[in-house]
């Protein structure tokens, strides 16, 4: 229990030990006893004799910080004017006491609340740490308000987020004062906002309304109040209030900071989620537009074979036809449906991919002797010659899928046959030499060399060097061969003048 | 239908070799006497051919390197004294096509793929057989 002070009388909280030492003292000096009595400002007795209806024989005032603290009293059957004297006299330390007491109560009071600040900014910062939302932090806030300047109610109004009015957020108290929730207590509150937004407190007729404000931004407004008479704020009071609102009005900022953060976020993960939408549906007709356009690119590559079958059946079925023409039209059917079948053979092993792929060990030799036995085989007489070099590796081991690495030297070197019998040029060379712990392999001509508009896409599907028998898909499906043995093709041009193309994979 | 030109001289213009066998064959199936085929890769070519050769009769591919069909049948037009007959071969053959080839001079207009009977048929009117 502390001093407390009103506007024109001060409470002093004498220690029992104080007083009963003064008074047996000033007994002694006087030689009276049980005739000394202290009241306090408002006459009620704190110690000392008890009255029992006895008229005081003397009484002096004494005070607390120049205010009427109480009041000393003897009772005694013969008063001598040294008694009243020595009255005076006591009095005047009980004042001294007092004033003393009080300012003490007053350090103390000061501490406490400088301790009951920071302990509260402390939980403010607990509870923010916990992730507790504005409603929380401002009941949070109310009740310790209400815990340490026992008002008898007290409301935090808070702006509204769209800023439009102030709505009571948490509140403590009489709520049967039709005062507190209609009108005035919100006037208030209001014109704390709007009049006097420059002040840091407003109190009047025992209410009090502070700010809660942040940056220049009013937030809202922290109002208590006391129906009381007897209560009334002191200095410790106010800081605590300014500190408590000024923090408070932080938290709610940064509460609402984050809401708008996080109301941003589900806003940009909505749009975000139909912008992934529409670009999957996007994505799918492009797929689909260009399965579109694969599909009409093979089925028009593939029909010219086709044609070719139906006009020499068409020819066929001429009754008149002689043994060589008969023979001629059959063999070029034969021709056609292997020239569609060696398409198709194209389409499934691009749409195949990497599926399948059956590597096993094999010599250099023995895997370029099969390549070579493909390129040139036996019976057939080419104007190009190809010429397969594979010494310096012949006794390195490989890993390969024989069936399907052999078609990256088929389809290259059948690339540079077509080329060199459309546009001139005499041979092809296919090399393979050690290098390091790669095999380096080679295959290049003298015909003209791919042209410089395609180069760039040379590897991807249907692009074609003007081909009529293919179906854009040889080169594509070399590049993949490769990239499945371990190693990336390029386009060079040749020394020897035409195409060049180069590619290395690791041997065992 | 009048022609001073020697409608057994044929110019097969194709950039596809199997094309251009195919329709030599069907011409030869013909048995017509004194039938001569040349054969033309690109639109240059066939140019160049007609002017030195005057084939009679110029069978003309619309898809092909170096000057399309349409193109390569103006400039023949354009050549003095020679009015050969020709036959535009392409493979779609709608309206369009056909009004396009009539407006370039094309004489006929056939479709690929190749019927051999229908193109047999088509050759016996030309060559009046």
């Amino acid at each position: 229990m502390y001093s407390t002070m009103t506007k024109d009388s001060v409470r002093v909280n004498f220690t029992d030990a104080v007083l009963s030492d003064l008074v047996t003292q000033f007994e002694a000096i006087f030689g009276i006893e049980h005739s000394v009595a202290v009241f306090d400002a408002d006459d009620v007795l704190v110690f000392g004799a008890e009255p029992r209806g006895r008229q005081p024989n003397y009484r002096a005032v004494y005070s607390a910080s120049n205010l009427p603290a109480g009041s000393v009293v003897i009772y005694c059957d013969s008063p001598e004017p040294m008694l009243e004297r020595g009255l005076v006299f006591f009095a005047a330390t009980l004042s001294q006491i007092a004033t003393e007491i009080q300012r003490r109560d007053q350090m103390a009071d000061e501490v406490l609340s400088r301790y009951e600040e920071l302990n509260l900014i402390y939980e403010l910062g607990t509870k923010f740490a916990q992730g507790l939302g504005q409603e929380e932090i401002v009941e949070f806030v109310l009740n310790e308000t209400n815990r340490l300047v026992q008002a008898d109610a007290g409301v935090i109004y808070v702006w509204d987020s769209a800023g439009s009015s102030i709505v009571p957020v948490s509140h403590f108290g009489n709520k049967t004062n039709t005062d507190f929730w209609s009108g005035r207590i919100r006037e208030l509150a209001l014109s704390t906002l709007y009049a006097y937004d420059q002040a840091q407190l407003f109190e009047a007729d025992r209410v009090i309304c502070a700010p809660l404000r942040f940056n220049d931004e009013l937030l809202g407004s922290l109002v208590l109040v006391y129906e009381r008479d007897d209560k009334r704020f002191q200095a410790g009071d106010i800081n605590l209030l300014t500190t408590l609102t000024q923090n408070t009005a932080l938290f709610i900022y940064v509460a609402r900071l984050v809401q708008k953060l996080a109301d941003e976020k589900t806003v940009l993960e909505k749009t975000l989620t139909e912008l992934q939408a529409t670009k999957d549906k996007l994505s799918q007709n492009e797929r689909l537009s260009i399965v579109g356009q694969t599909v009409g690119s093979l089925i028009h590559d593939m029909r010219k074979p086709l044609s070719n079958v139906m006009g020499y059946a068409g020819l066929l079925q001429e009754t008149d036809l002689t043994h060589e023409e008969r023979f001629e039209f059959a063999g070029q059917i034969i021709k056609y449906i292997e020239v569609f079948s060696a398409m198709a053979q194209e389409v499934l092993d691009y749409t195949s991919g990497d599926a399948g792929v059956n590597k096993s060990q094999t010599s250099v030799e023995k895997f370029m002797t099969y390549v070579a036995d493909l390129l040139n085989p036996p019976g057939l007489a080419r104007d190009t010659k190809i010429i397969v070099t594979y010494d310096a590796a012949r006794d390195y081991k490989i890993n390969v899928d024989a069936q399907r690495f052999v078609r990256v030297f088929q389809n290259l070197v059948n690339n540079s046959v077509d080329a060199i019998e459309t546009h001139g040029g005499t041979q092809v060379d296919v090399r393979v030499e050690p290098i390091g712990n790669l095999l380096r392999f080679i295959v290049e001509d003298d015909g003209p060399g791919v042209p410089e508009k395609i180069i760039d896409t040379l590897f991807q599907p249907f692009v074609t060097m003007g081909k009529s028998n293919g179906t854009g898909l040889g080169l594509a499906i070399v590049d993949r061969m490769v990239m499945v043995h371990g190693g990336k093709i390029r386009y060079e041009t040749s020394p020897m003048g035409g195409a060049r193309f180069v590619f290395s994979i690791p041997h065992e | 239908m009048d022609h001073p030109n020697n409608l057994k001289k044929v110019l097969i213009v194709d950039d596809e070799d199997m094309t251009r066998v195919l329709l030599t064959h069907i011409l030869q199936r013909m048995r017509v006497d004194g039938l001569e085929v040349l054969l033309a890769e690109d639109g240059e070519e066939a140019i160049r051919m007609a002017n030195e050769e005057r084939p009679g009769l110029i069978l003309l591919d619309v898809l092909l390197p170096k000057m399309n069909g349409y193109d390569v049948c103006q400039r023949v037009r354009g050549i003095a004294d020679y009015s050969p007959y020709v036959v535009i071969l392409t493979a779609r053959g709608n309206s369009n096509d056909r009004q396009r080839a009539e407006a370039i001079g094309a004489n006929d207009f056939m479709t690929k793929p190749f019927n051999p009977a229908r193109l047999m048929n088509q050759l016996s009117q030309i060559w009046g057989l």
